[in-house]
C-alpha cells in the first residue's frame, strides 16, 4: 500500500508530459525491488500493508493536494493493488523516512515532483537516479531552488552510495602481505644497482696511465700504471667488494653489480638510510679485527696506485722471485687488508706445451721458496700514510721435474708473431683464466698489442687505452644509469608514482656492467700477448678491481706460485 | 519524498571505514599494513571505481597502490600521511597509461586471485548506474576533481595538491564538472 502512493504520484507528471509513460509506470512500480533485499524492511512493509492500508491510503490521497499533478494517476495506484506486496517493500523504506526527508525535501520540493518519474523508469538504481535527477537533472528549470551546497552534498552522497557495495576481493590482504615484502626487496635491489651504476658511470672518465714494460735480459720490470677505469667491474672475484668509485657514492656500498645487490641487501636495511663510512664494505671473507687500525678508513681502490713490479732472474734452483708494490697515492691515510688476490695464469703459445694449470699457494715454512718471508711477517692490515707503499712478494717455483721451466719450447723468440692470430689465440686462453681480474679488461686488447710489439723489440708500451672491453663496460653502465634514473624519478617528484616498471630497466642495466667486464676479460688474455710460453701473474688489491699489476714470467710453464701476504715496505 | 531516502541510507554507509577505525584503535598490535587495509582499502576501492573507466582493474590498482606505498618505508613512517600517499597513488595509477603498464607487468607475474562472484555483481551494478555513466562522460580532470572533492572529501587545497593543479583550477573543474554532470543526467531522462 504504502508502496502505491509514491508510485502513482510520481507517475503523474509523467503521464502528462510523456505519453508512453503510464504503462511504463505501472511496470516500473515493481522495479525498485533492489531495495527489497532488505529483509527487515520487507517484513515491516508486509505488516504495514496488512495493518494499516487505510491510513496509508489516506496519506496517499493527501499527497495530491501538495502536488496537484499527481491526481490523474491515482487510478494507476488502484491498478497497482495486486502488486502491493512488492511495492510495499520499496515504499516502506520511503515511508520510514518522512521525518528525515522533511528537511531536505523542503528545499527541493519542486524538483521532487519533477524528478519523481525517475524511480519508475530507471530499472537499475532507482534511488540514486531519482536523487540525481531530482537534484541535477531537473534542477535545470527551477535552478534557484537548489543551492550549490545542497547539490554538492547530494553529489557527495551519490558518489559514496554508488560504490558502497564494493568489497575487497577475497584474500586481498593476504596478497598484500605477500607482495609488499617482495616489492621491498626488489626496490632495494634496484637502488643498489642504480647506485652502483652511477658510481661506475662517474668513475669512468679516469686518468689512464701508460705503463712501460721494460724487458731486458736479466731482470724485467713491469710498471703498469694503475688504471682506474671503472668500466670493467669485478667479475666473480669474491674479494672485490668496493666498486672502484666507492668514495663517490656517499656511504652507500659501491658494489659489484654481479654479486653485491644481494649482499648489500642483507647488510643494509632501510632503503633510504644506509649509514656507513666510505670504507664500509665489509667482506664476509675478511676476518681481521676491525678495532686495530680501525680509526682509518680502508683504502679505496683509487687510493692505491703506482704499482711497481719487480721480477728477479731465476736463481740457481730455477725459482723466480718477484714483488708487487702499491702505494697510497691519495692524500689521506688509509689501511689495506690482506685479502688481496694474486693469480697466475698459464699462457701457452705452442701446442706442444704441457698446459698444466699453475697454482697459487701461500708461502709456508719448508717450501721451496725460502727467499720469501714467512707468515709471521705478513700483516693482516697495514696503515698507509700518503706515499707509503706495501708489497706482496711471490716466487715462481717450477715443478721439480720440469726442464726449461716446464715449457717445451724454451725460447720462441723466433716464433712468427702474427699479430692477429697471436692475439686471438691468447685471447681465448686468457678468457679461460680470466677469473682473477676480469675487471681490468679494458687494458686487455691494447696490451695485447703491447705483446705484439714485444715480440719485435723486447720493449713494449702497454697502452692503457680503454679497449673494446672497457668500452662495453662503459656502455652498459650508461644503460644501467638510465634505469636508475627512472627509479630516482619515482622517489623524487612523483611520490608514490611509478617505480614498478622501471625496475626491469634498472636491473637490466645493473647486470650489464658485469657482463661488460667479462667481455673485456676475454681480451685480457691478449694482454699476455707475449710470444713465448709462460705465466702471467696478476695482482688485484683488496680494495678491488681494477687489477693493479701484472707480471709476465716467460719460460715458466709448470710449477706453482708461492706468495706472501701484505708486507710493509720500508719507506725510502 | 523519495529523494531523501537514499540520502539517509548514504548517511549510514557513508564512511565505511569508521566503525573499523574504532575497532582498530583497540587492537593496536595489528601491523601497519593490516591497519591501513582495514581503514582505507574499501574507500580506495571506491575511489578507483569512480576514477577508472573499467571497473575490472579497480582491485588491481588499489592493490598496486598498497604495495607501492608500503614497500617504501619512508612513505609509511608517518601513518598520518599514508592515506594521502595511497590516494595519490590510486589517482596516478588510474590514469590509463600507467595502469596499462602495471597491468602489463602483472600479467607477466602473478595473476590476481579471482574476484568472487559477489564482487562482480557489485561491479556490474556499478556499471549500470547512471551516475557512473555520467561520470565517465566527464573530462578526466573534471571527474578527478569531483571524485576527490566529494567522494574522498578532500579540501580544495588537497585536491589541488593531489592532482598537481592550482586551487583555482580545482574550483573551475569542479563547477564545470557538476554542470556537465547535470546535463548528462538530464539527458538520461
Amino acid at each position: 500500500m504504502t508502496t502505491g502512493q509514491p508510485g502513482p504520484e510520481n507517475h503523474g507528471p509523467h503521464d502528462e508530459s510523456r505519453h508512453t509513460e503510464p504503462a511504463d509506470g505501472v511496470g516500473g512500480g515493481p522495479v525498485p525491488p533492489r531495495q527489497a533485499d532488505d529483509d527487515a524492511t520487507a517484513d515491516d512493509a508486509a505488516e504495514a500493508a496488512d495493518n494499516a492500508p487505510v491510513p496509508d491510503r489516506t496519506a496517499a490521497l493527501d499527497q495530491p493536494s501538495l502536488s496537484p499533478a499527481s491526481s490523474p494517476s491515482d487510478p494507476a495506484s488502484s491498478a497497482d493493488g495486486s502488486e502491493k506486496r512488492t511495492d510495499g517493500t520499496a515504499a516502506r523504506r520511503d515511508g520510514a523516512d518522512p521525518a528525515d526527508s522533511a528537511g531536505p525535501a523542503g528545499g527541493t520540493g519542486p524538483a521532487d515532483t519533477a524528478a519523481a518519474p525517475e524511480p519508475g523508469r530507471d530499472s537499475g538504481v532507482p534511488g540514486e537516479a531519482a536523487l540525481l535527477a531530482a537534484v541535477l537533472g531537473s534542477a535545470a528549470p527551477p535552478k534557484a531552488a537548489i543551492s550549490r551546497e545542497a547539490e554538492e552534498d547530494i553529489l557527495r552522497r551519490l558518489l559514496q552510495d554508488s560504490v558502497r557495495d564494493l568489497r575487497p576481493a577475497d584474500g586481498a590482504l593476504d596478497t598484500l602481505h605477500h607482495a609488499v615484502p617482495v616489492r621491498r626487496r626488489q626496490r632495494r635491489r634496484l637502488m643498489t644497482a642504480a647506485t652502483t651504476v652511477v658510481v661506475l658511470a662517474v668513475g669512468a672518465p679516469v686518468t689512464l696511465h701508460t705503463a712501460s714494460v721494460v724487458g731486458d735480459s736479466g731482470s724485467r720490470t713491469v710498471e703498469a700504471g694503475h688504471d682506474q677505469r671503472a668500466g670493467g667491474s669485478t667479475g666473480g672475484d669474491g674479494l672485490s667488494g668496493d666498486g672502484p668509485g666507492s668514495p663517490a657514492n656517499g656511504g652507500e656500498r659501491g658494489a659489484a653489480p654481479g654479486e653485491s645487490p644481494e649482499a648489500a641487501e642483507e647488510s643494509g636495511d632501510g632503503d633510504d638510510a644506509d649509514p656507513g663510512g666510505p670504507g664500509s664494505p665489509d667482506e664476509a671473507g675478511s676476518s681481521e679485527a676491525e678495532g686495530s687500525a680501525g680509526s682509518y678508513p680502508r683504502c679505496d681502490r683509487e687510493q692505491l696506485g703506482n704499482a711497481v713490479t719487480d721480477v728477479r732472474s731465476p736463481d740457481d734452483t730455477g725459482v723466480i722471485y718477484g714483488a708487487i708494490r702499491l702505494s697510497n697515492i691519495s692524500a689521506l691515510t688509509c689501511r689495506v687488508r690482506g685479502t688481496d688476490e694474486l693469480s697466475v695464469t698459464a699462457v701457452v703459445m705452442s701446442e706442444t706445451s704441457a698446459a698444466s694449470v699453475p697454482q697459487v699457494v701461500l708461502r709456508s715454512a719448508g717450501d721451496r721458496a725460502p727467499g720469501l718471508p714467512l707468515a709471521d711477517e705478513w700483516l693482516e692490515e697495514l696503515v698507509l700514510a700518503p706515499g707509503d707503499a706495501y708489497e706482496v712478494r711471490f716466487a715462481w717455483v717450477p715443478s721439480r721435474s720440469a726442464v726449461n721451466g716446464g715449457c717445451s719450447v724454451p725460447d720462441t723468440e723466433t716464433l712468427p708473431a702474427d699479430t692477429g692470430s697471436a692475439g686471438s689465440g691468447s685471447g681465448s686462453t686468457g678468457s679461460g683464466g680470466s677469473s682473477p681480474g676480469s675487471g681490468t679488461s679494458g687494458s686487455s686488447g691494447s696490451s695485447g698489442s703491447g705483446g705484439r710489439d714485444d715480440s719485435e723489440t723486447g720493449t713494449a708500451t702497454i697502452d692503457d687505452e680503454p679497449a673494446a672491453g672497457g668500452g662495453g663496460g662503459g656502455d652498459a653502465a650508461g644503460g644501467g644509469a638510465s634505469g636508475g634514473g627512472g627509479d630516482d624519478d619515482t622517489n623524487g617528484s612523483e611520490g608514490p608514482g611509478d617505480d614498478g616498471s622501471s625496475g626491469g630497466d634498472g636491473s637490466g642495466g645493473g647486470s650489464s656492467p658485469g657482463s661488460g667486464g667479462s667481455t673485456g676479460s676475454t681480451g685480457s688474455g691478449g694482454s699476455s700477448g707475449s710470444d713465448e710460453d709462460g705465466v702471467v701473474v696478476r695482482y688485484t688489491p683488496a680494495a678491488g678491481t681494477p687489477r693493479a699489476a701484472q707480471v709476465e714470467l716467460p719460460g715458466a710453464c709448470s710449477g706453482s706460485l708461492h706468495r706472501t701476504g701484505v708486507l710493509a715496505v720500508p719507506s725510502s | 519524498m523519495i529523494a531523501p531516502i537514499p540520502a539517509r541510507d548514504a548517511a549510514q554507509v557513508r564512511l565505511p571505514g569508521e566503525d573499523v577505525d574504532a575497532s582498530m584503535a583497540e587492537g593496536t598490535t595489528v601491523d601497519h599494513l593490516t591497519a591501513t587495509y582495514q581503514q582505507h582499502y574499501r574507500s580506495l576501492l571506491g575511489l578507483a571505481a569512480l576514477l577508472l573507466d573499467d571497473t575490472a582493474s579497480c582491485e588491481d590498482v588499489v592493490q598496486e597502490a598498497f604495495i607501492r606505498v608500503h614497500s617504501a618505508r619512508r612513505r609509511v613512517r608517518d601513518p598520518e600521511k599514508t592515506l594521502a600517499y595511497l590516494r595519490q597513488t590510486v589517482v596516478n595509477l588510474s590514469r590509463s597509461t600507467l595502469r596499462r603498464r602495471i597491468l602489463g607487468v602483472k600479467l607477466l607475474s602473478k595473476p590476481m586471485p579471482d574476484m568472487a562472484s559477489a564482487e562482480e555483481g557489485a561491479y556490474d551494478e556499478l556499471e549500470r548506474a547512471d551516475l557512473i555513466k555520467a561520470m565517465r562522460g566527464l573530462q578526466r580532470r573534471q571527474r578527478e576533481v569531483l571524485v576527490l572533492r566529494y567522494f574522498a572529501d578532500m579540501s580544495e587545497a588537497e585536491v589541488a595538491r593531489t592532482l598537481g593543479i592550482s586551487t583555482g583550477s580545482v574550483k573551475a573543474y569542479g563547477s564545470r564538472g557538476i554542470a556537465a554532470l547535470r546535463v548528462a543526467m538530464g539527458a538520461h531522462q
